[in-house]
């Protein structure tokens, strides 16, 4: 752990909280996923490594309440994620979790704009906070993430993975969540595009400090966060603390 | 506002699938409009047959045997009434009009009736459409016959040609009245009714033909034609039947009873609407089936159209993990199916309606030509409206079963697993 992000554990209270969790797929008898106790702070950006398999995807359900585990706590802003009712928990997602994924990541027949304006159809609470029209400010998004103003109403579909893995940026930052999921957003780009993709992505996201976490297998980005972890040495460090 | 679009979206890049599902539902919509259309307007053909006729007489017999051959020529009467009985009773003060009926002779299958000129003058089908010619006039001498559209059409007869009728209603002519042939003076325009096929001529000339006829068969060669056509005074001694039309309709039950007690001769007189009634409720089998077919026939579209749903959802697991992942509910989910599926419902409805309507604004005359069932094009009526809206809310529960696979797909799946 860096000098940061020790400051980042004694000055904020984390967004995200696990203690003792313990997950299994039900077609497994044993535990795939065991982490006794994993922190992450405000405004943090973290990387977690790992190879295919080992569970990061899953982790990444796990703290977007779309699994839950079955020992353990899971805190998200404060809020005991695994005692909550399903729907309260897609709510808390909406309302808190932007998402981005590795690819295929937009509604292929909807326009850009559409596709950044669909998270708030689903939460009021950033609807709120997007200061201006829906319309307006996925626009300011878009641009500056520098997607062409000529692309906004263009269908997804038709647009460069560049171009989508930027709309999916805008998407997952409109109404400024508190906390950015994203799985393998850069895996399809090259590597210019690559860093240019994330320095958008977190010059937007540092203006509402918002905590980026991301997972990859990838670790040519380790530069660009604030702590990286692999996720075997996520385990094995935190069954040691 | 954004759903709406996200939804017309997704219609719109499964379109081809999405028109075939409407065009299926359309189909199934103006098929059930259609029959209940047909129905109905056959139900109201069939009841309308004859109109502004208070009361049937007849021999002593059942209601709907009565109907049968005195309005429709179908089967034998049991007996016939005596001219003396008809008199009388078409005396009665009670009595505005009446028709004399004349059964049991034919020509090349259709039935001639021997009636009087009253007959195309009193006469009413359809809410009180009275007969009216398409060539020519009603007869006026003993061997004139005045023929129905379908008699026309069928036997290419024109004015002025000759016929011969055939003694008795038998299907192979024997029994000839070739001596005495008919001249077509008037052809009927279309009713829908048995008067299409029927052969008008004069209870006169009934009387000539039969003159030296006994047991169906003739005793010797009749005189010549044109002493028979100047023959007036052939006074029928009996007749099949009469319609009776009354000054006031407050008197029919009276003078029904009057006539189902008459002293001199067993009699019956109907009430030509109940009866057909009675008889339309014997046939209504085949209405039962019509909306069997109907039903059917919207089942299988809405299969189709949940087939349709259900095969494209593995192609949009995709899509509704990404509606997940950005906060919609699996409930939220399974609802923009159950209003996608509902959207292409009422596509297919708006559809037939409009396909069917706009069906029987083109065909409705050529219908009425050809089947004589008149279809009344106005608003839905209240079966039809209860029908779209039983179909509309079948469809609506049909996709409950790609919904809940949507919901049940978007539960277990949560994120699009990309990585380990």
């Amino acid at each position: 752990m860096t000098d940061q992000n020790a400051q980042y554990t004694t000055r904020c209270e984390p967004v995200v909280a696990i203690e003792n969790l313990q997950f299994k797929w039900q077609s497994t008898s044993l535990f795939s996923l065991n982490i006794p106790n994993f922190r992450i702070y405000r405004g943090e950006s973290i990387l977690l490594l790992g190879p295919s398999g080992c569970g990061k995807s899953t982790l990444l359900n796990m703290i977007c309440g779309l699994v839950t585990p079955q020992l353990g706590s899971i805190h998200i802003l404060g809020e005991n994620i695994k005692s909550m009712f399903p729907h309260q928990r897609d709510r808390f997602r909406a309302d808190h979790i932007g998402v981005i994924f590795q690819m295929f990541n937009l509604i292929s027949f909807s326009t850009a704009i559409d596709n950044v304006i669909l998270p708030l159809s689903f939460s009021p609470r950033r609807r709120e906070r997007v200061l201006g029209t829906d319309i307006e400010e996925a626009k300011r998004l878009l641009t500056s993430l520098g997607v062409d103003d000529n692309l906004f109403r263009t269908q997804t579909s038709k647009l460069s993975v560049g171009q989508q893995q930027r709309v999916a940026a805008a998407r997952a930052l409109i109404g400024e969540p508190e906390i950015i999921v994203a799985d393998e957003p850069t895996s399809a780009l090259d590597s210019s595009r690559r860093d240019e993709f994330l320095s958008l992505l977190f010059n937007q996201a540092s203006r509402a400090n918002t905590t980026i976490i991301m997972v990859s297998h990838d670790e040519t980005n380790q530069h660009c966060f604030d702590r990286v972890l692999k996720m075997e040495e996520l385990l094995e460090k935190e069954n040691q603390s | 506002m954004i759903k709406l679009r996200l939804l017309a979206s997704s219609i719109y890049s499964r379109k081809i699938t999405v028109l075939l599902s409407i065009a299926s539902i359309c189909i199934s919509v103006s098929l059930v409009i259609g029959i209940e259309k047909l129905r109905t307007s056959a139900k109201k053909s069939f009841t309308n047959t004859i109109s502004a006729t208070d009361v049937i007489v007849g021999a002593r017999s059942g209601n709907i045997q009565l109907l049968l051959y005195t309005v429709f020529g179908i089967g034998n009467a049991t007996n016939n009434i005596t001219w003396t009985t008809y008199k009388d009773i078409s005396k009665r003060p009670e009595v505005e009009w009446a028709i004399p009926l004349s059964l049991g002779d034919s020509h090349k299958g259709f039935r001639v009736l021997g009636t009087t000129k009253e007959f195309f003058e009193h006469y009413r089908y359809r809410q009180k459409k009275p007969l009216a010619f398409k060539y020519g006039k009603p007869f006026a001498k003993t061997l004139d016959t005045v023929i129905g559209s379908d008699v026309a059409s069928t036997l290419g007869y024109n004015l002025g040609d000759a016929i011969v009728v055939s003694h008795g209603i038998g299907k192979i002519e024997t029994n000839l009245h070739d001596d005495q042939p008919f001249t077509v003076v008037g052809i009927l325009q279309k009713t829908g009714t048995p008067v299409d096929k029927t052969v008008h001529v004069s209870l006169q000339s009934i009387e000539a033909i039969h003159k030296n006829w006994k047991g169906g068969r003739r005793l010797k060669a009749q005189d010549a034609l044109g002493e028979v056509q100047t023959e007036t005074k052939f006074v029928p001694r009996e007749i099949t039947g009469a319609l009776v039309g009354l000054k006031s309709r407050i008197q029919i039950f009276q003078f029904q009873r009057y006539i189902n007690n008459y002293r001199h001769e067993a009699l019956s007189a109907i009430l030509p609407g109940v009866a057909l009634q009675e008889l339309w409720s014997l046939i209504s089998t085949a209405e039962t089936a019509l909306i069997a077919i109907s039903t059917i026939v919207v089942m299988t579209s809405f299969l189709g159209m949940i087939t349709m749903i259900l095969a494209t959802l593995n192609e949009r697991r995709r899509e509704m993990a990404i509606l997940r992942a950005i906060g919609a509910s699996p409930a939220a989910i399974a609802g923009l199916m159950i209003a996608e599926a509902s959207l292409i419902i009422l596509a297919g409805i708006i559809s037939g309606f409009t396909l069917i309507y706009a069906g029987l604004v083109v065909f409705r005359s050529t219908i009425d030509q050809i089947s004589g069932i008149y279809i009344d094009i106005g608003f839905p009526t209240d079966t039809e409206l209860f029908a779209v809206i039983g179909i509309f809310i079948i469809g609506c529960l049909c996709s409950l079963i790609p919904a809940w696979r949507a919901y049940l797909i978007s539960v277990t799946n949560g994120f699009h697993s990309q990585t380990g």
